[in-house]
């Protein structure tokens, strides 16, 4: 859901982009997603973001690697904001190495576009 | 971040035909909108309070321009407004994706041709059609919510409507302290609304924003390339002057609706 409403945030304020981003890192970041890729949302129904401890969140592995790293790259470009980089590096090279290891020959699973179903 | 819910309803009629008319409009709300849960008993409340609140310190104040609208609105009136709640509030609770917990606030500013009413539906707008006015009365009789669904009306006598648009301001708000839970790097917390960084209590955050806040905020909105405006129909009930002549009254209503970040600057 963010992803494809990141170019509003970005073109109308960046920081509103960087907002909507910390809370996936400080969940991620504190170990309690156990995936190798980014989850896919924070908790199953608004307003309990409780996060998903046993990483069965709806699995679109690629497309949120891959949406994680184009939006946090984005809000550091358009921000000047290379401390943020910095500071979440570690699991952004997390997602990156899922990218390389799985993104050219991928899986079954479904994208943002869930309502169209798995591709392969 | 989004948790300063808040919406500003600009109504501001105009004669398209250049007729010279009394318009009387009359808003109300159902307390349909504080849970989804019919069965769920409700409380409500009715008050007035200053305007503008002074904001907390963490930011500086912006200089307020001061836009003429409603001829009778001055601040000094203040705000009127109705509250309305779950009685039992269920805390990060929804029904039917609809949140059950917080309290609704419907505010506008408190005119001199301004009258209120709380009541059943058929009451409030009964009287209103009767009238062409509210009793300024409160229903006492708190109750479940589909019992004669209770109403919360506003009604302006807003006079002589010409090609000039007359604005009156509304507000609908919810108040929420605490806003979600968040699973945070040591586990859940509760996560309290922004508001609550800018504002003392609830009713500061649902009084402060004003005409002049909209209009700063239309001037921000209006330079983007597809404007996040739209105009859209909404339910008014128009009474025509005399209850046996033809309406012709105002022939357009236009109403536009805005939700904007009105956190002080």
């Amino acid at each position: 859901m963010i992803f494809p409403s990141f170019p509003i945030w970005i073109y109308t304020n960046p920081t509103l982009l960087k907002l909507l981003l910390d809370p996936l890192f400080i969940n991620q970041e504190s170990g309690q997603y156990p995936n190798q890729y980014s989850m896919h949302d924070l908790g199953s129904h608004y307003p309990n973001a409780t996060g998903h401890a046993a990483g069965n969140d709806e699995p679109q592995p690629l497309e949120e690697c891959g949406n994680m790293l184009i939006m946090t790259l984005a809000y550091a470009q358009r921000a000047k904001d290379t401390a943020y980089l910095t500071q979440h590096y570690k699991i952004l090279n997390q997602w990156t190495q899922y990218l390389i290891a799985e993104a050219l020959i991928p899986a079954n699973q479904i994208s943002t576009d869930d309502f169209a179903g798995p591709l392969a | 971040m989004c948790s300063y819910t808040l919406t500003l309803l600009l109504v501001s009629p105009m004669s398209s035909t250049s007729l010279f008319t009394r318009l009387r409009s009359l808003l109300n709300l159902s307390i349909e909108w504080a849970s989804a849960d019919n069965s769920a008993i409700a409380q409500w409340e009715y008050g007035v309070a200053p305007g503008s609140a002074p904001a907390s310190t963490r930011r500086r104040s912006r200089r307020r321009r001061q836009i003429n609208n409603n001829t009778d609105s001055t601040s000094s009136g203040g705000i009127a407004y109705h509250k309305f709640y779950r009685q039992t509030q269920l805390l990060f609770s929804e029904t039917a994706d609809q949140t059950d917990f917080g309290s609704w606030y419907w505010a506008t500013d408190n005119v001199a041709k301004l009258t209120h009413q709380s009541g059943s539906d058929t009451d409030v707008r009964g009287a209103f059609s009767s009238n062409g006015a509210l009793a300024n009365t409160m229903d006492t009789n708190f109750r479940a919510i589909n019992n004669k669904y209770p109403t919360f009306g506003f009604a302006v006598d807003l006079g002589s409507v010409s090609s000039t648009p007359i604005s009156t301001l509304f507000t609908i708000g919810l108040t929420q302290e605490q806003a979600v839970q968040f699973d945070g790097a040591n586990g859940d917390v509760s996560v309290p609304s922004l508001w609550t960084s800018y504002y003392p209590t609830e009713l500061d955050a649902v009084r402060t924003p004003n005409i002049s806040s909209l209009h700063s905020h239309t001037l921000a909105t209006s330079q983007l390339p597809h404007s996040l405006w739209w105009q859209i129909s909404y339910y008014l009930n128009l009474i025509p002057p005399g209850s046996k002549r033809k309406y012709e009254g105002p022939s357009s209503v236009t109403l536009l609706i805005s939700t904007v970040n009105l956190l002080p600057h």
